[in-house]
């Protein structure tokens, strides 16, 4: 158990929300312009970006003990590995 | 086509291969347990000795093992590239899988349900692709199996060495009919499949 | 002392129904223990039917789309309603905390409701065998057929999913417990070698199964809204589904099988009176066939069109995973050089899983070697392959796990002569039924016919009559130990087998709060050397009385 439950403030909740509606809006504007390929990656690095912004404080994983933190990261990196070795198959077919 | 070597010859080594260091294992280790258990019985051997490990027996049995598993692997992988690796002039025919049969389609336009006839001696190559959902053939006989997924096509190839008659069948769960989805290969001679595939029959 | 049988009941809630609101850790396993009996003996009924169909040529028993069905359900059941949970949620509720010293589960709210879960599943499972006819594509639920196939999949499907919760939350729990709850005492290197494997197939549920549930919502969803995942035409692809699939089916076999490794080093020890030869070699073996084994996902696929690199890739890798497994066969092997041996039902039936489980994992070696496997891929081959490692691995070490601490759990002890004797019937009836497979498979008869080539019939007939041996040899297990419920006199000493893990150090059946005093951890958790001090006889037990 984490031994005191952190209580987040009203602040940094309001300013998490705010980054997330910008990075939203950044997102809008990146795809009026035409970038080929690159598009879709900067989509998805916003995307990342917010995801953690939401998983840091929303999900409270910023003040979460040790083991928690990086339970979290093998899991996503177990899911890299997996998705990765699918490609294995689906990049040399 | 002596210089072709029929990938048969390679599947069938590295099955030996394998399930010969299988069985020499499975009896070793049956006999010493079994062999354990009599002579260490508690009323004979009442007193347990206390060990707890011995990184030496321990490293050799990682090391050992290690070593004969990538042998096994190297011998299952030169058969695969064997399977995999077209022959130069090989008979090409189309194959399409439907629920619950085969088709078979020869350069010359000539079509066979569920019997496919290939020439003695002549490498053949099979291009396979399915209508609906997923099937698989299997020839025994000549350790070929490749799925038929529609929209994709695989291939597969073999090298008939006798004339005779073979079976195929679908090895991919497709339904009601897939233990009827069974078929014959007919190796004949270079000259009747010459006479047979040039014949209007019809279709 | 008063057992957890005898726990107060709240006003209301009498009887069967106090065990409905429970929320302790054994009332819970043994709430599991039924309700997989009951669909153990299930499945067990219906792949009879599949074999006494096999058994002559021709339609004899069933149609074919009711083959079809009834091979679907069998693998359902076996695999999602039996050795999935089998092994963690009977044993592994009722055993982990006690081996740890502790009085419950971290979360035993979220444990009854993991229970609730498996029974919703089962529940939905049989809906939709009674609504639409149950679906006809084997457990593997493979696209196309099963988006296009008219029978009920869906519901099989959610039932499928509902099951992977109820998994998930296990392992959470598990996970939880070995974390927080251990003995202040208990280092992570003094913890049963059962509670390690649990330990490891904890991980492997909580990461594996979310892509299984995931991938069984992309079949609905497939089935009710035609998006196009899987469809080349529309930029689909056709076997990213197996992919998906085997991502978790593949870590899947060694969710089952770890347990039951785990319940094979606690008994060898136990029964040889002599520490685990190995211990860290076992622990660490357990961890590295959890994290390789999630990484050999496509050896079930080398026909399937993949590309030869990842052949290549995944091949190699199977053989790697290969190594583990073999470490603690020697393992166990090696215990047994120089201890005592008593010969009890629980290690027969861990000596027949070392030798059964040995032939399931060479005749894996085939498999996992990309050219060999081309030709028994899809036969009869793997299902005598995975029948050995699943029901001659888990399924022993379940019986195994059943007969060693059934005392424990009831206080009751069973009869000696008539296990034995389930025990070879068992064993024997397993070999003349999986050894034809083999050689069918060799021969060329595919897997999941309903109907077969004349050249088949003499296997099918022999793999036929074998079944129906094993069946009446887990007939007579169950009558055995049901049996002994019913009898007064066999009331089971603490320790029946001079065992030292520390449910051996309570009462039998163990008392409502497992622990009066603090529990005395061992420095080593296998030390038998107190235990051979005190004499030949000390721990060991008249079988006709239990004591």
């Amino acid at each position: 158990m984490a031994s005191e439950s952190h209580i987040v403030e009203y602040k940094t909740l309001g300013l998490t929300l705010a980054a997330l509606l910008v990075l939203t809006g950044v997102t809008v504007g990146a795809t009026s312009i035409d970038l080929g390929w690159v598009n879709v990656w900067i989509a998805l690095m916003i995307a990342s970006v917010k995801a953690g912004f939401v998983l840091l404080v929303f999900m409270h994983m910023r003040w979460e003990g040790r083991t928690l933190q990086w339970s979290f990261l093998a899991t996503v990196l177990f899911l890299a590995v997996m998705i990765g070795f699918i490609f294995w198959d689906v990049a040399f077919r | 086509m002596t210089d072709i070597i029929n990938p048969v010859a390679l599947v069938d080594r590295s099955f030996y291969f394998i399930i010969g260091f299988s069985f020499v294992f499975l009896f070793a280790i049956t006999l010493v347990m079994i062999y354990f258990v009599i002579r260490y019985r508690r009323s004979r051997h009442p007193v347990p000795a206390d060990i707890r490990g011995n990184w030496k027996l321990e490293t050799a049995w990682i090391f050992i093992p290690t070593l004969i598993a990538l042998a096994m692997f190297v011998s299952g992988w030169q058969a695969y590239t064997g399977l995999r690796n077209v022959p130069e002039g090989a008979l090409e025919v189309d194959v399409i899988a439907q629920s619950f049969s085969w088709i078979f389609i020869y350069p010359t336009g000539k079509e066979t349900e569920n019997e496919l006839r290939v020439p003695v001696n002549t490498p053949v190559k099979l291009n396979i692709t399915s209508m609906d959902v997923i099937h698989s053939l299997y020839i025994p006989a000549f350790r070929v199996k490749v799925d038929a997924v529609k929209g994709l096509s695989t291939y597969a190839w073999f090298l008939p060495e006798t004339i005779g008659e073979y079976f195929l069948q679908c090895t991919e769960f497709c339904g009601v009919g897939h233990a009827d989805m069974t078929g014959v290969v007919r190796v004949v001679s270079e000259d009747a499949f010459d006479e047979w595939v040039e014949e209007d029959d019809g279709w | 002392m008063t057992s957890f049988y005898q726990t107060p009941e709240p006003a209301g809630f009498t009887g069967i129904r106090s065990w409905l609101i429970t929320f302790d850790h054994k009332r819970i396993a043994l709430l599991y223990l039924f309700s997989i009996l009951f669909w153990f003996l299930l499945a067990v009924t219906l792949g009879g039917l599949i074999r006494l169909e096999l058994m002559f040529p021709g339609k004899t028993v069933l149609s074919a789309q009711m083959y079809n069905s009834v091979f679907t359900l069998h693998g359902v059941i076996m695999i999602f309603l039996f050795i999935i949970p089998a092994l963690p949620a009977i044993f592994g509720n009722f055993f982990l905390p006690i081996h740890i010293g502790a009085e419950d589960v971290y979360f035993p709210r979220l444990n009854l409701l993991s229970w609730y879960l498996y029974m919703a599943g089962g529940i939905v499972a049989i809906v939709s065998l009674f609504s639409d006819g149950f679906p006809d594509t084997g457990w593997t639920f493979y696209v196309p057929f099963s988006i296009s196939t008219n029978t009920n999949v869906s519901t099989a499907v959610f039932a499928a999913f509902i099951l992977g919760f109820s998994s998930m939350l296990t392992g959470l729990n598990f996970i939880t417990t070995i974390h927080k709850l251990r003995a202040k005492t208990m280092g992570w290197l003094q913890m049963p070698l059962f509670t390690w494997s649990l330990y490891a197939t904890a991980w492997v549920q909580l990461l594996a199964t979310p892509v299984i549930t995931i991938t069984l919502v992309l079949v609905v969803v497939e089935r009710f809204f035609n998006v196009g995942l899987f469809d080349p035409a529309r930029g689909g692809d056709p076997i990213l589904y197996q992919h998906l699939f085997w991502i978790y089916s593949h870590p899947a076999v060694y969710i089952m099988i770890l347990p039951g490794m785990g319940v094979i080093s606690e008994i060898i020890p136990v029964s040889a009176r002599k520490s685990i030869f190995g211990y860290k070699a076992i622990v660490a073996s357990s961890l590295a066939i959890a994290i390789a084994g999630s990484l050999v996902w496509a050896h079930h696929m080398y026909t399937s069109g993949m590309s030869d690199t990842a052949v290549f890739v995944f091949s190699l890798l199977t053989f790697v995973v290969a190594i583990p497994s073999a470490i603690k066969v020697f393992s166990w092997v090696a215990t047994l050089y120089k201890g005592a041996i008593e010969m009890t039902p629980p290690l027969l039936f861990s000596l027949c899983f070392i030798y059964l489980f040995s032939v399931g994992g060479l005749t894996g070696l085939v498999l996992g070697a990309a050219g060999a496997n081309i030709h028994v891929h899809d036969t009869h081959f793997v299902v005598a392959h995975f029948h050995f490692t699943m029901f001659g691995g888990t399924g022993f070490a379940f019986f195994a796990a059943l007969h060693y601490w059934w005392p424990k759990m009831f206080g009751k002890m069973y009869d000696f002569k008539k296990a034995y004797i389930a025990a070879i019937l068992v064993t024997a009836g397993f070999m003349l039924h999986y050894v034809p497979m083999f050689v069918l498979g060799l021969q060329g008869m595919p897997r999941r016919y309903y109907d077969y080539l004349p050249q088949y019939a003499a296997g099918n007939f022999f793999a036929g009559f074998g079944a129906l041996c094993m069946i009446a040899g887990i007939g007579l297990m169950m009558v055995n130990l049901l049996g002994s419920l019913a009898r007064e006199r066999t009331a089971a000493a603490d320790d029946p087998w001079g065992g030292v893990t520390l449910e051996w150090t309570i009462p039998s059946p163990p008392p409502l709060h497992n622990f009066d005093k603090d529990p005395e951890v061992m420095d080593y958790p296998y030390d038998f050397t107190k235990v051979a001090d005190a004499g030949p006889g000390a721990g060991s037990m008249d079988p006709e009385t239990g004591k």
